[in-house]
């Protein structure tokens, strides 16, 4: 009877499709390409990444609360894929270049995986690959010691291995949900 | 004579003890504040800011206000909040006001991606398993000293 | 693994699961068909800009809703009356729709941002009888509209020296997750056409909680696009 079920279940996972946990996109065009400069001093270009899964995140190193959540999901994210991690690639494209200075983003993103790539562009091609990947991103003045603030959409994309624009998780996304989506593409 | 000076103390020794008595059932409800689960991420050292995590519970019968906190760990601690300006974008800002209510009888959650304790310009390196001193003002309550531990989430 | 657990089976129950399994197939075939899906495309390009009433306009701000845009410029003769009939003839047609929780808006981009001031594009609203509630006509920095535009909605336009532009008719369909789901490469896509559109992803929106979510998540995998 306990091989009974266990038999029906893995028919039924096999049979079932995977349920993605962020949303799927059918892109029928490889995402636009960029080249930007990154924390270890060489630029790094998104066609440079082809053949793996490119996780990227638009933020910035001020931020204390949503953005090291999200770099320390994915981080375990990666972890959770064990032997597949090298086959992902995480990218932080800085939204405060002024601020983020490259050494500034090295520290910054290596504390949370030491495969983690920090991008920095000019203000301009900044705001050219932002509004390319439906990042919305403003200055904000604030009253706190940490001078001016920025708000900016949260959201990680995933680029699968032909450069495609695949799965956009929402902010707060736990580090499995996202490991599961990324094991059903590495497998396809 | 003695006996009515005697009964003149006692009325108003009687009436003394009635007088601090008597509003004991109408004395001001009091906050009664207890803080658990402190907790903070290690954050790069370059990271000037870092944020501290925490529930503070209420169980008294009036509100309180959290107003300031201050560490050793810190040179300015602010009191901010995260908020979601739609499905995607995540904006941060010192709390409106700048205090936090302690609802009476309720509890608030300083947590991830909502409010937050931010410590600016850290002293010292936030590295797992560090623990950070926290003094919380409280308007009613006054100062709460607690310890801030530095450790991933959800452990 | 098969040959370990058929007999398992006797022979009676066999028969029941033999039934049953073609039985709800068919019922999960039929519950399932009707759901068709938009494609979702690929992502709507982030911007900040300044409406016709000089109130700031993000996608950020559009999260969350269903928004048709179309492109032009307020100074636009030619076809360009007939393009805003149809997002006028929409407009008045959005009620049919129903979104209720999930709102509808219309937004009209021009790509003159020299010319198009907010009085201007006020001007324009009126003209082409936008309900500003409904449909908001805005404009931005030049060079970030060009990100925006020609970048992110793949839009074509050119200036030309007597102060007119040459460009691609297009409206682009986005839904409240800020995903492209159609694009109209016309100056005159059927009203038709358009609510028909509206109203699958609405009622995708609608579904998209408890177990649809699965049903819907699934025609995305296999793509289940209407005709």
């Amino acid at each position: 009877m306990i091989l009974l079920g266990a038999a029906v279940l893995l028919v039924g996972r096999w049979l079932t499709p995977h349920t993605f946990h962020g949303a799927i996109l059918q892109s029928p065009l490889p995402a636009q390409d960029f080249s930007l400069m990154s924390h270890v001093g060489q630029r790094v270009a998104l066609s440079d990444l082809r053949g793996k899964i490119v996780l990227l995140y638009f933020g910035y190193t001020i931020c204390p609360d949503v953005c090291p959540t999200t770099l320390a999901e994915l981080a375990q994210a990666r972890k959770l894929l064990g032997r597949d991690a090298d086959q992902v690639q995480v990218l932080m494209i800085t939204v405060d270049p002024e601020r983020d200075t490259i050494p500034v983003l090295a520290d910054y993103v290596v504390h949370f995986s030491s495969t983690f790539l920090g991008l920095r562009g000019t203000p301009d091609e900044t705001a050219q690959v932002a509004t390319y990947y439906g990042i919305y991103y403003e200055k904000h003045d604030s009253d706190s010691a940490l001078g001016y603030l920025v708000d900016h959409t949260a959201t990680v994309m995933v680029i699968d291995r032909n450069g495609y624009l695949r799965l956009v998780f929402p902010f707060g996304t736990p580090a499995e949900d996202m490991a599961s989506d990324l094991q059903y593409l590495l497998r396809k | 004579m003695r006996l009515t000076v005697f009964c003149v103390l006692m009325g108003v020794l009687v009436l003394a003890a009635c007088a601090t008595a008597t509003p004991t059932p109408t004395l001001a409800p009091a906050p009664k504040i207890a803080v658990e689960g402190m907790w903070g991420r290690p954050s790069p050292k370059i990271a000037q800011a870092g944020a501290f995590y925490m529930v503070i519970r209420n169980t008294g019968a009036a509100a309180d206000k959290l107003t300031a906190a201050r560490s050793s760990a810190c040179t300015t601690v602010e009191l901010h909040e995260s908020y979601q300006m739609s499905n995607g974008t995540m904006g941060m800002r010192p709390v409106t006001g700048g205090t936090i209510e302690i609802p009476a009888n309720g509890q608030v959650e300083l947590k991830v991606g909502g409010l937050h304790i931010m410590c600016i310009d850290k002293k010292v390196e936030f590295n797992n398993g560090v623990k950070l001193p926290l003094t919380l003002v409280f308007a009613k309550s006054g100062e709460i000293n607690v310890q801030v531990e530095i450790r991933e989430q959800g452990m | 693994m098969t040959a370990s657990v058929i007999p398992l089976l006797k022979p009676t129950r066999l028969l029941y699961v033999m039934i049953a399994l073609p039985v709800v197939g068919i019922l999960a075939f039929t519950t399932l068909r009707p759901i068709q899906v938009l494609p979702r495309i690929t992502l709507a390009p982030g911007f900040s800009l300044v409406d016709q009433n000089g109130a700031r306009l993000t996608n950020e701000d559009l999260r969350g809703r269903i928004v048709l845009y179309n492109f032009t410029y307020a100074n636009c003769g030619g076809a360009c009356p007939q393009t805003s009939a149809v997002m006028r003839a929409l407009q008045n047609r959005l009620g049919e729709i129903d979104a209720g929780e999930i709102p509808v808006a219309l937004v009209t981009i021009s790509f003159d941002p020299e010319r198009d001031t907010p009085e201007r594009l006020r001007a324009y609203a009126t003209q082409v009888g936008a309900d500003a509630t409904r449909w908001r006509i805005a404009t931005g920095d030049a060079t970030r509209l060009k990100y925006a535009l020609g970048g992110g909605f793949n839009l074509y336009y050119a200036p030309n020296p007597d102060d007119t532009f040459t460009f691609d008719p297009l409206f682009v369909l986005v839904d409240g997750w800020g995903i492209v789901r159609a694009y109209y490469k016309t100056a005159t896509p059927a009203t038709d056409r358009l609510l028909r559109d509206l109203r699958l992803i609405v009622d995708e929106a609608r579904n998209s909680a408890g177990a649809a979510r699965y049903a819907y998540e699934a025609a995305h995998v296999f793509l289940c696009s209407p005709p």
